[in-house]
């Protein structure tokens, strides 16, 4: 395999309690790629996301993280992942902005849990990255929606991974944040080279801030540039007639 | 007023009250956080059966009770991962469970009797010398497993699914959660009595996060909540002919009224 080939999903099929959820999906994610996922609410995006997260176990097909079986696979540290907003009620405990991006830096491979000089180092560099240095000692319910988000996104960083896989991340927040929230994105993408897996069901943001669009829906239905994607009559077929799209450099 | 110190067994309950007051806050930290405080209420009525058990086959009740509390936490949490019944209600059956369990048991046994009711509502001075050490190096043990895991403990309460993809072994972590909290409910039992154990893992806490700054301030300053209940507690239950148990969490609860009337008139609520 390449190497530049980060992640290689080959025949890919998952059923829930007997229901096919996806459906002999195949695609590649190559390095410094910015990947969009899109589909309608029930399409198999999320599962895809976990089955690329090694959370859930496809029943057909191989998944490949850097060059390596995701069951052998051990270097979760070079993937970042930010879920869709941690907003509940844990959120009322007193969690500083600092704890929470530190979590990043532990993994399943450190025995001991104590913070070292390289932790710190990594915690304030990924602060730095999401504009977030000057709330290090806040707490994280004294910050807004898209501010949570970026400590969020900080805490995937913290790992130093080389893959970001996003879920969702803008959902809850209010337009001014999402458009800040997206430049950040394509600044880790074109500055620090981070390839990125963005999973959204809103296609027309997606279709403006990423570079190859992967279009779900059970089954991989298309799969290429964001022009070349909503040319064709698969979106319609996807979110229905009446859709326009409206792509824009940058 | 240090008379009381001139007495072994008052001392013996200074030493374990204080080593309780240290482990349950630092664990109910971590329970409070993923929202299963109710674990540690739960796990006291399966120790009513780990009691009785103790009692009927006349072993210490102690060992008793932190081999069935283990055993049920570890089969919670087995229960919990299968995510076929909700959190809440897997609680909600081992509690009556466990409470049904122990009174078949005590019928068995004749019939409550005095040293039962020492273990429902705690008799901290009559802790003997082989249960406080027993308290003592099952406390430092309890201490030195959070201080190595406490960060992955964090992570896994605060989003599991994250803590999953950084390679975190969840499943274990929680388990060993869970056993702490059922080792820390066995030790209790005998400082604040099998039903109000819950109540010294989650006052304090609650306490501390009306103004904790950080996660680190919220463990530090519960463990002094519930440090400082248990002595005034200890002090008032000696000077006033009180029980111990019932003193320490009524201080325990006022201290969070004082804490969370101050904090709504500090937010001009109040």
């Amino acid at each position: 395999m390449a190497n530049d080939v980060l992640v290689s999903i080959d025949n890919v099929s998952f059923r829930y309690n007997g229901e096919l959820a996806l459906d002999s999906i195949n695609f590649q994610v190559k390095k410094g790629e910015f990947l969009g996922i899109i589909g309608p609410n029930g399409s198999g995006k999320t599962t895809l996301l976990k089955i690329i997260l090694g959370l859930l176990t496809p029943q057909t097909g191989k998944v490949t993280l850097f060059g390596e079986n995701i069951k052998s696979f051990k270097q979760w540290s070079k993937i970042g992942y930010v879920p869709q907003r941690v907003i509940t009620s844990f959120m009322r405990f007193p969690i500083t902005v600092e704890e929470a991006v530190g979590m990043g830096r532990i993994n399943g491979s450190r025995l001991f849990d104590f913070t070292s000089s390289e932790d710190r180092e990594a915690i304030e560099e990924s602060l730095k990255a999401v504009n977030m240095g000057r709330f290090k000692k806040k707490l994280l319910t004294q910050l807004s929606g898209g501010q949570q988000q970026r400590v969020f996104i900080a805490r995937a960083l913290a790992s130093n991974p080389e893959l970001l896989i996003l879920d969702e991340p803008t959902v809850g927040v209010d337009v001014d944040s999402q458009a800040k929230f997206y430049q950040l994105l394509r600044d880790l993408n074109k500055k620090m080279k981070l390839t990125l897996i963005l999973v959204s069901h809103d296609i027309d943001v997606v279709a403006n801030e990423v570079e190859t669009i992967a279009c779900l829906n059970c089954k991989l239905v298309c799969h290429g540039t964001p022009k070349e994607v909503l040319k064709s009559n698969f979106i319609e077929s996807l979110y229905g007639k009446g859709l326009k799209f409206v792509v824009h450099g940058h | 007023m240090l008379e009381i110190f001139q007495y072994s067994f008052m001392v013996r309950a200074f030493i374990a009250g204080s080593m309780i007051a240290v482990i349950a806050p630092l664990i109910g930290s971590f329970l409070v956080i993923r929202r299963f405080s109710l674990i540690a209420d739960t796990l006291s009525h399966i120790a009513l059966s780990g009691v009785a058990i103790g009692l009927l086959t006349k072993t210490q009740p102690l060992v008793t009770t932190v081999i069935l509390t283990v055993f049920a936490s570890v089969l919670i949490e087995h229960l919990r991962k299968l995510k076929n019944i909700p959190s809440e209600a897997i609680l909600a059956m081992f509690l009556p469970g466990g409470l049904a369990l122990s009174i078949v048991l005590i019928s068995l046994a004749n019939g409550i009797n005095s040293n039962l009711f020492g273990y429902l509502f705690g008799s901290i001075t009559t802790v003997r010398e082989s249960e406080l050490w027993l308290v003592l190096i099952l406390g430092i043990a309890a201490m030195i497993v959070i201080s190595i895991f406490h960060k992955k403990l964090l992570y896994s309460s605060f989003d599991e699914e994250s803590a999953r993809v950084s390679g975190i072994s969840v499943d274990f972590v929680n388990t060993i959660l869970l056993i702490l909290t059922a080792i820390t409910v066995s030790l209790s039992m005998r400082v604040v009595g099998i039903l109000l154990i819950g109540a010294l893992m989650v006052i304090p806490v609650t306490t501390s996060m009306q103004f904790a700054k950080s996660f680190l301030q919220t463990i530090y300053f519960s463990i002094g909540f519930a440090l400082l209940s248990t002595i005034i507690g200890l002090f008032a239950a000696y000077y006033l002919n009180l029980p111990a148990g019932g003193t320490i969490v009524l201080f325990a609860l006022s201290m969070f009224g004082v804490v969370a009337i101050f904090k709504q008139k500090l937010n001009g609520i109040v």
